[in-house]
Order: C-alpha cells, then structure tokens, then sequence
C-alpha cells in the first residue's frame, strides 16, 4: 500500500488519519495535480492541460491506495487486454478509463459517459445496418426488439459479464483499476419510467456494465479504427444467437396474409389440410398448408384445424418478412473501410403489411 | 414411414418380462432383432448414380421460415422458379373451406334495407338473419349497419348476467383457452 493524496468525495470513509500522522512532513508527496490524475486515469487529450481539482477537494486529503489502482500495474487490467485481443495500440489506460462509471466519479474527462456514449452510437449504427441489409423487409418493431435484444442494455452486461468483468463493492478509490466501478442503488428503488433517480444517485449494475462494454466498442474504434471495431462487433455481437422467428408477434395472421396477397398481387391464399392424426381423439394433430394458386407458401400444425391454419398463416408471413436477398447484401459502413469500393444498396421494397 | 414399418416389424410384439435378463439361449435372439435393414434410400439400385454421390435423407421436419417460398422471392432473384401447372391427375390437398369469390351484388337499396330492418327490429334481424337474407356475411352486415347504443347496451348486460352464473372452472377454462389462441400468432401467450 503506498499513500496518495485523493478525492474525499470517493474515499471519504476510508480516510486513514493515523497515515496522514505517520507520513509526516518530511516526506515527499507527489503534487496534487498527479496524485488526482493517478486516481483515475490517463485523460484521452494527451495535449491538454489536466483540469486542477475542483476547490471543494482539499489536496491534503490522505489515503491508502492500493498499487494496483494505477492501470499499468493491475493484473486484472492486462488479463482483461489480453483475454479480448485488443492491439497494443489500445491503451490499457482507456480500459481502466471505460470501467469507470459516471456514477462513481462525477469528472467527464475521467469517467467513461463520453467513450459510452459513442460506442452506444456505433453499436446502434452497425447493428441497425446489418439487420436491415440483411432482412429488408423486417417490420419496424421487429427491428427494434432485434436491436434492443442484440445491442440493448440487457445483451451488453450479458456479454461484459461473458468477458469476465467483475464489480468493485463500491467505487472507493483503492479499489482495483480492473473492477467495473459505479455508484449501486439502493435496494428496492423503482428504475423504469419517470421515478427513475439521477445517474449520480447510482445505477443498476447492468447499466453500469452496459456502458463499460460501450466504452470498450468505443476504445476499439478510437484506438485500433473503422475496420477493427467492425471486427470486434462482428465478433462479439452478431456471433450471439439472436432467434429472430421468434421476436413475431401477429394477431390476426390470416387477414394479415390476405392483405399481403392483394397487395402484392398474387392469387388469395387457400389453407388446405396436408395430414391429420387422431381426429376423433382428444389429441388430433393437423398440418395445414396455405397454398397460393399451386404453390404452398408455408405449412402449420396445431390441434385443432383453426390453431394449424392461423399457425400456417403466421408462418407463411414470417417467411415473407425474412426474406434475405441472394448474395450478400452490402452494408454502408463498407465504404468507411474501403474508400474505393463499390457498394451495392439492398433491396427497398413497399413495406409492412397494415390491417 | 418405411423405416417405422420395418420397426415394427421386427420388434417383439410383446415387452419382455420386467425382470429381463440376458442369457445365453436369448442374447444372439435380441442382438440379431436390433439389427435393422437400411433405409431404402441408402441401397443401391438401378437408378443410382454410378460414381459418388451424397444420399440425403433427413429426418422428417417442419419447413423453416428462413427458406423464403419462391412466389415471395423479387423479380431478379436468381433463386425464383416459376411454379408449373398441376399434371393430368394430379390434384392439390382438399381445402378447409370451400374457396369462394365475393359477389359484390348488393346496391344502394340493399344497403338501404338491410339498416331498415336492423334498426326497425334488431331482435328479429340479426347479423346472422340479415346476412342469410341478403346473401352476405355477418362481418360485412356489421360494416353496412352497426347496432343502435341502447342494443348494444342491452346485449352487454344480458352478456354480464350470463358471465356471472360462471363457476371458477368455466372462467379459468376460458381464460387457459384465451392464453392459448394468443400464442398461435407468434407469442407466448397473454
């Protein structure tokens, strides 16, 4: 343990007055400035000059800090690096940077809002454009529950979770740099809607770890460029299995179907029964088949003849909505990578069906 | 079904006692029984081609929704085939509903009529007698006339008394029943 002057608002319970004694005049402390800065950490404007304490912070404040506060010395920090294959040329500072909550440490240019906030706008842009290139006719809130159950809150704590990231108890400062820090919630407080309290009250830990694995995306992008975060994502995002089929909700399918079929001009879909079993049982099984001219677009089973045909018609629209086109659809962000490339813009078609 | 004929074939009919023990008089008897021929479609035959070639036999599944039927495909993609017409004989699956094209053979004096009378008597001309009547269906009597407030009114609390002589067997019945059709659509339920 070595002593550093620190923030009271982080470490005020953990003031040690008996060190303050024990270090006594003669002994050097590193400045102010240094000491504040080495709590967190290395600020991402190398040229700027790094913004003095607040005048509420007395810098003769005194505390036990542990050695790996610092980022270059935490174990925890360099395995986390290296367990994500990040380059060298991401800092392991910018990682320790991206563990940092806003609710634990209230300086933007020491906590990770900024690095979140831009990872947030990536994850939205590359998963938003993989989606809707790959399935160009997913309705609109099937989209949305796809992106909110791929780069969602709820996805990237699962995933920082999968990385090994684990919470520091509370965000005092002699924690470990390689702990997600954050400001926890009391137990019981309601977090949905308007009775949601302010970011500085505290988080949950799924927000606050959502926002870390934001930062990381963020870092990536800053750090290693366009082509690596694509990489990234692509390795840690759209690897995840996401059962699209089963983010479909359609309450009246078969109106929905023959709406479809006008629209589109094909001739008005017929159900038609394919098999059955075990008709005068209490446990029939029919398959039914929805057939437009000759063709049948798609087959449902149930147990009773309604429950199979209105199954087969919800069956048959998810296999309109995930049409995918032939060759791999071009996305947008092609062009960030290769500035010469030619782009093929996917399939625009009339849209969602409205009954 | 050639491989489940083939099973039951070859299986004991009858279970072996619940004690069952392997003995010498009958081990080679139940080794030789679990032996099953081939699929049919992994033997060899006239038609087969000669060199090597990949026998696809999967298990029996329903379709998935990720294989877009043709007619769903665009124009220009190169997965899209025409589908061909039914040959000499060959006849498509029996329909659930006889199919029907809509007549469009009502007028303005129809119309006229058919809000006369359900307004005139609504206990006698329901939808289910109006659309008997006029050749048409219930759905469409309630798009060309709705019923007055005060019957509607009246209906609802016939409806309420006759809900309020359910037991709590016929109410949850009811409401699993409920859950159930909720989830035909695609999702879990209410």
């Amino acid at each position: 343990m070595k002593r550093m002057r620190c923030r009271p608002s982080l470490c005020g319970r953990f003031l040690c007055p008996g060190a303050a004694a024990a270090a006594g005049p003669g002994k050097p402390f590193p400045t102010p400035q240094a000491a504040w800065r080495a709590l967190s950490t290395v600020s991402t404007r190398p040229n700027a000059a790094v913004p003095s304490p607040p005048a509420e912070y007395p810098a003769e404040t005194v505390v036990l800090v542990t050695p790996s506060r610092d980022p270059l010395s935490s174990a925890k920090l360099a395995a986390l690096h290296a367990r994500l294959s990040l380059h060298p040329k991401f800092p392991v500072q910018t990682l320790a940077r991206a563990l940092i909550d806003q609710s634990a440490e209230r300086d933007r240019f020491f906590n990770n809002s900024s690095l979140a906030f831009l990872g947030n706008t990536l994850l939205g842009y590359y998963g938003t454009e993989h989606f809707l290139c790959t399935y160009p006719r997913l309705p609109s809130v099937v989209l949305q529950a796809a992106m909110a159950a791929s780069v969602g809150p709820r996805p990237l704590a699962s995933i920082g979770r999968e990385w090994g990231v684990e919470s520091a108890f509370e965000p005092t400062p002699n924690v470990d740099a390689g702990l997600l820090q954050f400001k926890r919630l009391p137990p019981g407080t309601v977090v949905t809607g308007s009775l949601r309290p302010p970011r500085s009250q505290g988080v949950t830990d799924e927000e606050a770890m959502a926002d870390f694995v934001r930062a990381t995306f963020a870092g990536v992008y800053l750090h290693e460029g366009v082509a690596a975060s694509k990489q990234f994502f692509r390795q840690h995002v759209l690897s995840r299995k996401l059962e699209l089929d089963k983010l479909f909700n359609f309450v009246q399918p078969t109106r929905e179907l023959s709406r479809l079929c006008a629209r589109e001009g094909f001739d008005s879909p017929v159900a038609r029964l394919l098999s059955e079993t075990g008709r005068m049982t209490n446990t029939p099984v029919f398959i039914v088949g929805i057939y437009s001219g000759n063709e049948c677009l798609g087959e449902g089973q149930g147990g009773s003849l309604n429950e199979a045909r209105i199954k087969a018609a919800a069956n048959v629209l998810k296999g309109w909505y995930l049409y995918r086109p032939f060759d791999t659809a071009d996305v947008p962000s092609k062009t960030d990578v290769y500035p010469d490339a030619t782009f093929k813009p996917t399939m625009i078609d009339s849209g969602e069906v409205i009954v | 079904m050639n491989t489940l004929t083939t099973l039951f074939r070859v299986l004991p009919r009858r279970s072996a006692s619940l004690n069952f023990t392997r003995h010498k008089s009958n081990s080679r008897r139940h080794t030789k029984l679990l032996q099953l021929p081939p699929h049919p479609s992994f033997l060899l035959t006239e038609a087969s081609p000669t060199g090597t070639h990949i026998i696809r036999n999967p298990p029996s599944a329903a379709p998935s929704v990720y294989s877009t039927p043709s007619l769903f495909l665009p124009k220009d993609d190169p997965r899209r085939v025409e589908t061909e017409p039914l040959a000499q004989g060959q006849s498509l699956p029996p329909p659930l509903k006889t199919p029907y094209v809509k007549k469009y053979h009502l007028e303005q004096k129809d119309f006229d009529e058919i809000r006369a009378l359900r307004t005139g008597d609504p206990n006698l001309w329901t939808r289910a007698k109006l659309a008997a009547k006029f050749e048409t269906s219930q759905f469409f009597i309630g798009m060309v006339c709705e019923a007055s407030p005060e019957r509607k009114a009246e209906m609802q609390t016939r409806l309420a008394n006759i809900k309020g002589r359910w037991g709590q067997r016929k109410i949850g019945a009811r409401l699993e029943r409920k859950r159930r059709r909720a989830g035909w659509g695609g999702a879990d339920g209410l």
